[in-house]
């Protein structure tokens, strides 16, 4: 189960954000760079999202997100967010991953809308790993959780991952660290 | 707080019911301006009778047909207006032109068309479907993108993306719609009605009213329209409320 790109290039307008990328997605792979450099947009090639301009792109199977916003039904439940994504799973199996994620039961029925910041990053975080799919992107997933939190909901996407490839976006070092893996690297453009 | 702003409310309605009667008395000619007492007096001998419950039911049948088949056709031709560029291109102009040509025209030319009798209904149904179709394309325009981007990453299917994400977003601008649209379908309705005269509308009333002279009546006649209309508008706003309970609450 991998992503390969090749020679994958995509610009708006006259403005090149990536250009010429190789690039084989398997495993754990972590990407940092700096704003800018065409991290949302990769992800978004990879998501189906955008098409690429030049070069090709392909991937076995499904990939799907966590994406910077929380992206969240907000009259939905906790559980209502991630079944929504996830019909092949019962209510239980949901509640069973919100609680190892740090949620209070009282929290699984709470409207997404209510939800603390915190909150609405873990749920969006489950909807990703529990969501079928080969190939799974997380863009900054712990941004905004606590150390502790943020140790457990590390803990929970290792044990989830459960073989698919990962690429984690993110622009913290610490994080980068405890996933290890392979490193992605978006060569800087020359803005013309 | 709010009993506050009712009374409010009320002294308001009191000083105004104070300047129709003291108006009513400086006149003194009925037939140009009936006093309050009048028209209520003619509102209590029109209710008990079934002349008045058969017209209520004529005009409010037709009129609320016009309504709800306003507010179907407009949200299919606003949905497909959304996911398909040409209708969207065909449709704008006719809306447009709806919007512009006044309801008397409108009535005179249906005349035309349509049996007096089932006026009301067009004209209804032509004075709602704009009002309608605007505000369900402004509200489909306006869902959330990044749901949608969501919706299309984890593959959610049409029928589940319909209840947890477009109707949520779109209800607002559907109630605002239908608010607006039952205020809207029955003055144009009973416009309609005063103009064609079909038997035993209310718009018959009126007219026939006016005719005589017998301005009490008017005033009564012109009391129920506002009075029905109301409880129409307030009744479905109740029912559109629970159904956006419902829609909140939907997905669990």
């Amino acid at each position: 189960m991998k992503a390969i790109l090749k020679g994958v290039g995509k610009r708006y307008g006259d403005q090149w954000v990536l250009r010429d990328l190789d690039l084989t997605l398997e495993g754990v792979n972590v990407l940092m760079a700096p704003s800018g450099r065409g991290k949302t947009t990769l992800a978004r090639l990879l998501l189906g999202l955008e098409q690429p301009d030049s070069g090709s792109l392909v991937a076995d199977g499904r990939i799907v997100a966590q994406f910077q916003e929380d992206r969240l039904c907000g009259q939905l439940s906790a559980v209502g967010n991630v079944a929504l994504c996830c019909p092949q799973l019962g209510r239980e199996q949901i509640e069973a991953a919100l609680e190892e994620l740090g949620l209070c039961e009282e929290d699984w029925a709470k409207p997404a809308r209510q939800l603390s910041g915190g909150q609405a990053r873990r749920v969006a975080l489950a909807r990703a790993l529990l969501a079928p799919a080969e190939g799974v992107i997380l863009d900054e997933p712990f941004k905004g959780l606590d150390e502790e939190t943020r140790q457990r909901a590390m803990d929970w996407v290792h044990r989830a991952l459960n073989g698919r490839w990962l690429l984690l976006i993110t622009h913290d070092e610490q994080e980068a660290g405890a996933f290890g893996g392979a490193s992605v690297v978006i060569p800087e453009l020359q803005k013309n | 707080m709010v009993w506050n702003k009712r009374i409010k409310q009320a002294a308001a309605i009191l000083f105004w019911v104070a300047v129709w009667q003291f108006s009513a008395m400086a006149m003194e000619q009925s037939f140009l301006l009936a006093s309050p007492l009048e028209t209520l007096e003619k509102l209590v001998g029109l209710v008990p009778t079934a002349a008045f419950w058969q017209r209520v039911g004529f005009s409010a049948l037709r009129i609320l047909a016009g309504f709800f088949g306003a507010l179907a056709v407009g949200t299919l031709l606003a949905a497909a207006s959304a996911w398909l560029e040409p209708v969207r291109v065909l449709i704008r102009p006719l809306m447009q032109l709806i919007k512009a040509v006044p309801v008397a025209s409108f009535i005179i030319l249906a005349l035309l068309w349509v049996r007096s009798a089932n006026l009301a209904v067009l004209i209804s149904f032509l004075m709602v479907l704009p009002v309608v179709y605007t505000a369900v394309l402004e509200g489909i325009q306006q869902t959330d993108r990044q749901l949608l981007e969501m919706a299309k990453v984890f593959r959610i299917s049409f029928s589940r993306a319909l209840g947890a994400i477009w109707l949520p977003q779109v209800w607002p601008y559907f109630v605002q719609s239908c608010t607006v649209g039952m205020g809207l379908a029955w003055k144009s309705g009973i416009a309609a009605e005063v103009i064609g005269l079909p038997d035993g509308s209310i718009g018959e009333a009126l007219y026939q009213a006016k005719l005589y002279l017998e301005t009490g009546e008017l005033f009564a006649w012109t009391a129920v329209i506002v009075l029905v209309s109301g409880v129409f508008e307030a009744v479905f706003v109740r029912l559109l409320a629970a159904a956006g309970r419902q829609l909140e609450g939907g997905g669990a």
